[in-house]
């Protein structure tokens, strides 16, 4: 497991270490996500993925970002899943969740990851931005899938290139895409 | 049962552990690490901060409630009650007011009343929606203890809980005249007397809009003609009675806190998280004004009708924004006859009286007319026939089911039916090919001739049908993106293509039919045209089935230039980060064409190609506006011919000024966006000019903005 410290604009990127990074952990995102969690949670992806939470700090040693994930087989597919990113409010607009996005990508990329999936708000324009910038597409649309009656949706991030299908010999019907050039 | 302290066991046995580790059985997965709570943690434990309410059930009996209070109950119970069939459970709506759990011993008659009326509805609803069963764990909970029963009055006769309304409704209005007649005598007049005139009103709207709500209800339970007719005059006079309580639900003013509890169902059978369900009573009106507005086409249902005008409504019940769990549930109830169908498809009727069968015939007839299949006398040819009908008996009844759930699963419950169908089809392409060769043993004749594919084609155009409202729920849900629908348009522009070939050919299996049954039937034996005609269907179904397929493919293709201009002056661009290529997304978006047989998935390289060879021609820009706006005008003359074709042949009988006012819509959106091809391609050439000239200037400060108020779909596009 590598433990080593990302160093960008004074914020320290580093993975989770002990126990000890908990409670900043657990009041970080209490403070910023809907849902309550039990300590179970955390303890079921921290300790089962340690590689894949990882926390930020200022220069103060101030915890103010995370994300927790994991990476498991879902039917067919080797499954990434982004559980919690939050980042303190007072430290947003400064790439800080998406810096974090990006390294869990790349991790689970390294891993050989198909896919990563994370599910949020509907009406949290800034989380779908965030992730729609980053190539996730919508998947699924979940009505009232929050405990407090709000919808949301399933992104998703295909981290493998498709089969090539004029490769595979795959009948194709040219006869109906050759339109376009009638208007030309 | 004797218990044993194991503190010290557990504490030894966890001596070795380090902080935070966590001992557990495999079984303990993240469903259970989500479910489990911490005990005294306020945001899990219901016990928590547990305040002793005022009243206990004794004390509320004999206490006292001014009407003002009995009208502030009424609407948050009203509130709560529409929670519940959003999707609450009963127990942390409706149970959580102290008087919901013990209605007999209320003792304010008018809150006695409502309660029971409440009640009962609720009874109704509960039993449309699980009977129905077509909705989802996000829909409705289902109560698994049974003890629900309990609490819904259904031994007391409907007539009995009418009558106690109708009888508080009579002693309001004689307080109502006695009121008036005090003010116009200046006689024993209260305190405000306008306001006092106020209250009974208030009450009065919402016990009729009660009685007349429970009346839709259980006349809805035997759907024929004299109690559709009932439910009419009781929607009409339910609709009547919501904007006076919008109107009094802010002018009166009651406390009522003490008789709710949120922690209630901590001494109930059923333990619940403690939830706070909140609502605006705007949203309260809003779903019943819905529900009426909707509930008033299934009043239509009685009439006979061919199965696709079954199918449409479904559909459009599904589709519309005033739609609900519950509403969707009453019409399966009507049209399934309380879901018997799906025990047993084969002997159940539709709407109580059509046999499942004969419209799967109807509809065939009005297809393709198999006549020499359906008319034979060859036992082999009957008995392959009426094989195929018991195959598809199930795939039919689907066909209006799936309409029933929530319709943000519809796209991924068509994933499942499409790959039915496909398998359907392909069974039909055998089973097509065997009629044939049947039919030229036992004939003599067509030796010469390609076999006719009848039922498969019948079965193509469905699953068509179905492929592009998979793509079409992408942009209703919102599950595309912007800088994703030129390539969803473009498929569905193929898509459209595609029908339109397939409908041509399918036409010609009618022609086949006609000069069949000149050579080998008497015309007084068959008749088509009249069988149609006994059937309400008509035989031009196939000139407007085919125009508003070509409406929707003319459609398509216009966006697909709108946004190739977009694309190519990167107005509209897709994701500039390393993990986003648009191969991928591609892929994975019509994924599901590539586990179809047909129609063939067009590869991304084909589309790349195609978007490529447009936006290199020279006057790129302008061409693809002008073609944009040519397709918008060839739209709106279709448009404007399918309105004229009379409701049998849209089949849209029961519905069919909602069908007209649709189409209205979509060419609101034609013609906005042909008024706004001319703007947007003048700003966009000046501000490419503008950029041609400074390179820094940068494309994302030009937005289109797609606006998808007249039609889910395509939407009126707008640039700033």
């Amino acid at each position: 497991m590598s433990k080593e410290k990302i160093v960008i604009n004074d914020i320290s990127y580093e993975p989770f270490e002990s126990e000890n990074q908990m409670s900043e952990i657990t009041s970080l995102i209490e403070s910023h996500l809907s849902e309550p969690y039990s300590i179970y949670t955390y303890r079921y992806f921290i300790h089962s993925w340690p590689d894949l939470c990882l926390l930020c700090y200022d220069k103060n040693r101030k915890c103010v970002g995370v994300i927790i994930c994991k990476l498991d087989y879902h039917n067919n597919s080797y499954r990434g899943y982004i559980a919690m990113l939050a980042v303190d409010k007072e430290y947003r607009k400064r790439k800080i969740g998406s810096t974090l996005v990006k390294m869990v990508v790349n991790k689970m990329k390294e891993q050989n990851a198909d896919e990563i999936v994370l599910e949020t708000e509907k009406t949290n324009t800034g989380a779908l931005g965030l992730y729609e910038y980053l190539g996730f597409i919508r998947d699924k649309s979940l009505p009232r899938y929050y405990l407090n009656g709000v919808d949301a949706f399933r992104l998703k991030l295909f981290l493998k290139d498709p089969p090539n299908l004029l490769q595979n010999n795959i009948n194709i019907n040219n006869e109906n895409m050759n339109e376009f050039e009638e208007y030309l | 049962m004797t218990y044993i302290d194991i503190t010290d066991l557990v504490n030894r046995a966890t001596e070795d552990f380090a902080v935070g580790q966590l001992l557990k059985k495999d079984s303990f997965t993240l469903y259970e690490t989500m479910s489990a709570i911490e005990i005294m943690d306020p945001k899990m434990d219901s016990g928590m901060k547990c305040k002793k309410p005022k009243y206990d059930f004794n004390s509320l009996k004999t206490c006292s409630i001014s009407m003002e209070q009995v009208i502030k109950i009424i609407d948050k119970l009203n509130g709560l009650e529409v929670q519940w069939l959003k999707g609450y459970m009963i127990y942390q709506t409706l149970l959580t007011c102290l008087f919901v759990n013990d209605p007999l011993n209320i003792s304010n008659s008018y809150l006695k009343a409502y309660v029971n009326g409440l009640l009962k509805c609720c009874y109704y609803s509960y039993n449309y929606i699980t009977t129905a069963a077509v909705y989802s764990e996000e829909d409705f909970v289902r109560d698994s203890t049974g003890f629900i029963d309990s609490y819904f009055p259904k031994d007391i006769p409907d007539a009995e809980i009418v009558g106690d309304l109708q009888k508080i409704e009579e002693e309001l209005m004689k307080k109502l005249k006695n009121q008036k007649k005090n003010n116009n005598s200046n006689e024993e007049l209260p305190e405000d007397p306008k306001n006092e005139v106020e209250i009974i009103n208030s009450l009065l709207a919402r016990i009729r809009f009660r009685r007349a709500f429970l009346n839709v209800l259980s006349n809805f339970v035997q759907s024929n003609k004299k109690n559709m007719n009932k439910i009419k005059k009781s929607i009409t006079f339910a609709s009547t009675q919501i904007p006076i309580m919008k109107e009094t639900e802010e002018t009166i003013n009651a406390d009522i806190d003490d008789f709710f509890d949120e922690n209630i169902n901590r001494k109930m059978y059923s333990q619940m998280p403690r939830v706070t369900v909140k609502f605006t009573s705007e949203e309260t009106y809003e779903y019943y004004t819905n529900f009426f507005n909707e509930a008033i086409y299934l009043c239509s249902l009685t009439t006979e009708a061919p199965y696709q005008a079954l199918i449409n409504i479904a559909k459009k019940i599904s589709g519309s924004s005033n739609t609900s769990t519950l509403l969707r549930a009453i019409l399966h109830c009507i049209i399934f006859d309380s879901n018997t169908i799906i025990s047993n498809p084969k002997e159940s009727k539709l709407l109580k009286r059509m046999n499942l069968v004969e419209c799967i015939k109807e509809w065939l007839i009005s297809f393709c007319d198999p006549v020499m299949y359906m008319q034979s006398d060859n036992e082999e040819i009957k008995e392959l026939m009426n094989a195929f009908y018991d195959r598809y008996l199930n795939s039919a009844v689907d066909c209006i089911r799936i309409y029933g759930y929530n319709r943000a699963r519809l796209r991924r419950l068509l994933v499942k039916f499409i790959t039915e169908w496909d398998k359907l089809q392909e069974e039909c392409e055998l089973l097509d090919n065997k009629l044939w060769d049947i039919l030229v043993m036992s004939t003599g004749l067509y030796n010469e001739e390609e076999p006719k594919y009848y039922i498969s084609s019948y079965i193509y155009h469905i699953k068509l049908l179905y492929l592009e409202e998979f793509l079409s729920l992408g942009i209703e849900l919102e599950i595309f993106m912007k800088h994703e629908l030129l390539y969803t348009y473009w498929y569905l522009h193929y898509l459209y293509d595609v029908h339109e070939d397939h409908l041509e050919r399918s036409e010609q299996l009618q022609s086949f039919s006609s000069n069949y049954k000149k050579i080998n039937m008497k015309s007084k034996d068959y008749n088509l045209e009249k069988n149609l005609a006994d059937l309400k269907l008509s035989s031009y179904s196939y000139l407007y089935e085919k125009m508003i397929i070509s409406a929707h493919k003319v459609i398509s293709n216009a966006y697909v230039f709108m946004f190739i201009a977009f694309r190519k002056t990167q107005i509209c661009k897709n994701p500039e980060c390393e993990f986003d290529k648009e191969n991928v997304r591609f892929f994975h978006r019509f994924k599901l064409f590539t586990e179809v047989n047909s129609p063939a998935i067009v590869p991304y390289e084909i589309f790349l190609q195609n978007i490529e060879a447009i936006q290199s021609e020279e006057n790129s820009l302008n061409n693809c506006f002008a073609y944009a706006a040519t397709e918008f005008n060839n739209a709106k003359q279709l448009l404007l011919r399918i309105k004229q074709f009379p409701d049998n042949v849209t089949q849209t009988q029961f519905y069919h000024d909602a069908f007209l006012k649709d189409i209205d819509d979509l060419l609101i959106v034609v013609q906005k966006n042909i008024d706004n091809i001319n703007i947007i391609s003048r700003k966009i050439s000046i501000f490419m000019k503008i950029k041609s000239m400074n390179t820094n200037v940068n494309t994302r400060k030009m937005n289109i903005n797609l606006n998808f108020e007249h039609n889910k779909i395509y939407p009126i596009i707008e640039i700033d």
